[in-house]
């Protein structure tokens, strides 16, 4: 393991630890039933590292190819979560006007079709299997980053509002992408694959992402009771004195006091 | 060229995504802290700033129609957290209760849509919204969030607020 530094150490060990925190939690408050992907996606990963731990000391090479290997698996279980948080924040019943479809369709085009673009014309050559994956990882962060800013843009026109919970998850994910996808950004126009001061941004991130994680999950959803008859009432009365202001409004306005 | 193009591509989209994450997150802290007698605050300094209206000019006016938009918009975002947390907690089984709750998600998903483009003219085109007619919309749209709310909780909770009146609102000049 003498490749490593102490600084490898830090977010790898911590990772890990944050992460068996989060399947604890997971566990504990009985989340498993309403986030099965997300759940995976973090026992996969603490199996993942520590096995790539093993690996690693008895073998660099083994752990490169360990990483590399293990890599698809963990982007598509990403993909899962997005999704899973998704169908979760719509609910059971969810109704998306044709319109919005139209423009989340075109829109998710478009990104799959700049991922495409950026691997037929990568910045280094991708005839090596060292190119093939910068280019490769390149364009699946920015499909990751994307689908989450996506996620993000539409949650108004599709009436979403993130619990605290998924929140949680996806502002975790969104951190660990963002970061991830500067960096490979860099990777794939330098054609450095590791070593590198800029690579270890990307464990900090992932570090980052399951503190946040364990943090969100850990404090209960916060709950609000339902609104007191007085509070009603109060309302109630309110639109009623909100009538009579508007329609003057709406008269003094169209009679031309507007500038 | 096509160096420069793809890690700019690549930069931008992940700084979006971060700085929209991050930002969300500040906003959520805002919407998780509020209650109802905040709404029913944000009513009152709404009506207030609105009444104002004509006698303002200018910057004052242009500000005080950005202060309304936003607040509606971290109203509506409390009343559609409201909802989801309702919805999620116990999905609705019966008809009435899903329209309704359709109906506040609808109406929470135009005025939402609304503002947000009011809150962009009124920065880059101040001009084209100089008749404070979107403002009135606004505050229309925001009252009938509200009512399409209450409206929810009669169908939920019959036995508790089955006897509540809920007035209506047109959006339009028929007031």
């Amino acid at each position: 393991m003498s490749q490593f530094q102490l600084i490898d150490y830090i977010p790898w060990i911590g990772s890990v630890v944050a992460e068996v925190l989060v399947v604890a939690i997971m566990l504990k408050r009985d989340l498993i039933r309403s986030f099965p992907v997300f759940f995976v996606s973090i026992a996969y990963d603490v199996l993942r590292q520590v096995t790539l731990a093993a690996v690693a000391y008895r073998s660099a090479l083994g752990y490169a190819y360990g990483f590399w290997i293990t890599q698809p698996i963990e982007y598509v279980i990403a993909f899962g979560v997005m999704l899973e948080v998704f169908r979760y924040s719509l609910g059971a019943d969810p109704k998306i006007p044709t319109r919005t479809l139209r423009v989340m369709a075109v829109v998710a085009v478009l990104l799959v079709a700049l991922a495409a673009f950026l691997i037929l014309h990568p910045d280094i050559s991708i005839s090596n299997l060292r190119g093939l994956i910068l280019a490769l990882d390149r364009s699946i962060g920015l499909l990751r980053c994307g689908v989450l800013l996506f996620m993000w843009a539409f949650a108004p026109k599709l009436g979403i509002s993130w619990r605290h919970h998924v929140w949680g998850i996806v502002f975790g994910l969104g951190i660990y992408s963002g970061v991830g996808l500067i960096v490979t950004a860099i990777h794939a126009t330098t054609g450095n694959l590791c070593g590198d001061w800029l690579a270890r941004l990307t464990p900090f991130s992932y570090f980052a992402a399951t503190i946040i994680w364990a943090a969100y999950l850990w404090r209960p959803e916060p709950q609000r009771g339902p609104l007191t008859l007085e509070q009603i009432s109060f309302f109630s009365n309110s639109i009623a004195s909100y009538r009579k202001i508007l329609a003057e409004l709406w008269r003094s306005f169209r009679d031309g006091t507007e500038h | 060229m096509g160096l420069s193009i793809s890690i700019f591509i690549c930069t931008a989209v992940a700084v979006a995504t971060i700085g929209a994450l991050i930002l969300e997150t500040f906003q959520r802290h805002r919407t998780e802290h509020r209650t109802v007698e905040d709404s029913l605050n944000t009513m009152r300094r709404i009506t207030e700033a609105l009444s104002e209206l004509p006698n303002l000019q200018g910057k004052e006016r242009a500000a005080k129609r950005r202060a309304i938009a936003r607040e509606i918009l971290l109203d509506t975002g409390f009343v559609l957290s409201m909802v989801m947390q309702c919805w999620l907690d116990e999905p609705p089984k019966d008809q009435e209760v899903r329209e309704r709750t359709w109906d506040v998600v609808d109406e929470i998903r135009q005025l939402n849509w609304e503002v947000r483009k009011s809150l962009f003219l009124f920065r880059f085109r101040p001009r084209l919204v100089a008749d404070c007619q979107r403002t009135l919309h606004a505050v229309l749209g925001h009252y009938r969030v509200w009512i399409a709310y209450v409206r929810l909780l009669k169908a939920k909770y019959p036995e508790r607020y089955g006897e509540l009146s809920v007035p209506d609102l047109p959006l339009d000049q028929s007031l």
